[in-house]
């Protein structure tokens, strides 16, 4: 599907990274890390300009992430009723709650470069956790600024290689991403197990 | 190893997703070593030419000038934008494989004449 999709760039360059930067928003399995390595290396070329491939980019990035935070606000109700049924789910999604609290700017803004394969997930769970929208909007419109110009940078700059530069950011990316999975997620099971956990309230870490 | 032991014991569904992480982190880390390891290989140097691609990016790649590319391409002058090979192989009514055979020969010969 890459090769497929590599060859429609020169033709439909805007409109090809637009949709597959909105959709990988989305948790939707497209190849947009080497579209966008792939866009930088035409605009080095000289087939695609810099200002059309980077806003093309760009705008179905940040119309992806505020579609995936829609969606998850519409999953909140589930979410509400969830934790009036109380007990150990209410004490979970109040842990989330209080994360998002604390991290959500940080969190959106890492997950839209660093550990990119994270993204779609955390607009999912940051709208249906009710983040503050402002808040969310402002650190997505910057991480994307920053993931794109990374990517398709990358593609200008090793635009030579850009299978190279492709397979190892995604390699690295998905290497950082699930090490901090991993990380909250040890956290969470390793921490000393109570007896009568759900009365005792939460415990932070 | 208690503690993981414990933690199994009481948040299986926790545990084994923490089990999947660490493995996909490792996988992850192999994964990117083994790239970096085969491209750095001087042998990897030139990306293999695929139908994808514009002549102007395989000239750019393989640092060929425009009018050796067009030599290759056996054109006057390099084709326009927005075509790529495979376009350029089917006007032609030659195969990519063909062409692409054309280009590397032809990027051979101007490279020998360089040294």
């Amino acid at each position: 599907m890459t090769d497929t999709l590599l060859a429609l760039i020169p033709q439909y360059g805007v409109w090809l990274l637009a949709s597959v930067t909105f959709l990988s928003c989305l948790a939707i399995p497209v190849p947009s890390s080497i579209l966008m390595v792939a866009g930088g290396a035409f605009v080095a070329a000289g087939d695609m300009s810099l200002i059309t491939t980077g806003l093309a980019a760009y705008a179905g990035a940040v119309l992806g992430d505020q579609t995936g935070f829609a969606i998850g606000r519409k999953g909140s109700g589930l979410i509400e009723r969830m934790k009036k049924a109380g007990g150990q789910r209410k004490m979970l999604f109040e842990r989330a709650a209080h994360f998002s609290d604390k991290w959500g700017g940080t969190s959106v803004f890492l997950s839209r470069w660093l550990l990119s394969p994270l993204g779609p997930y955390v607009n999912f769970i940051g709208g249906a956790n009710g983040l503050n929208w402002s808040i969310f909007t402002i650190f997505s419109i910057a991480g994307e600024a920053v993931w794109v110009s990374l990517y398709t940078g990358l593609g200008y700059v090793f635009s030579d290689q850009i299978e190279m530069v492709a397979d190892i950011a995604a390699n690295l990316s998905g290497f950082l991403a699930a090490g901090v999975v991993a990380v909250l997620l040890g956290r969470m099971a390793l921490r000393p197990h109570k007896e009568n956990n759900a009365k005792s309230g939460f415990s932070r870490p | 190893m208690k503690r993981l032991r414990n933690a199994w014991k009481h948040r299986p569904v926790l545990t084994s997703a923490f089990a999947v992480a660490v493995l996909l982190t490792v996988l992850f880390a192999v994964r990117s070593t083994v790239f970096m390891v085969y491209w750095s290989n001087p042998d990897h140097i030139d990306q293999e030419i695929r139908s994808w691609m514009t002549p102007r990016y395989i000239a750019l790649s393989w640092h060929l000038p425009p009018e050796v590319m067009s030599q290759a391409l056996g054109t006057e002058k390099m084709p326009g934008r927005r075509q790529s090979i495979a376009d350029i192989a089917r006007e032609q009514g030659i195969s990519v494989q063909a062409l692409v055979a054309n280009i590397i020969a032809t990027a051979t010969t101007y490279r020998d004449s360089q040294r």
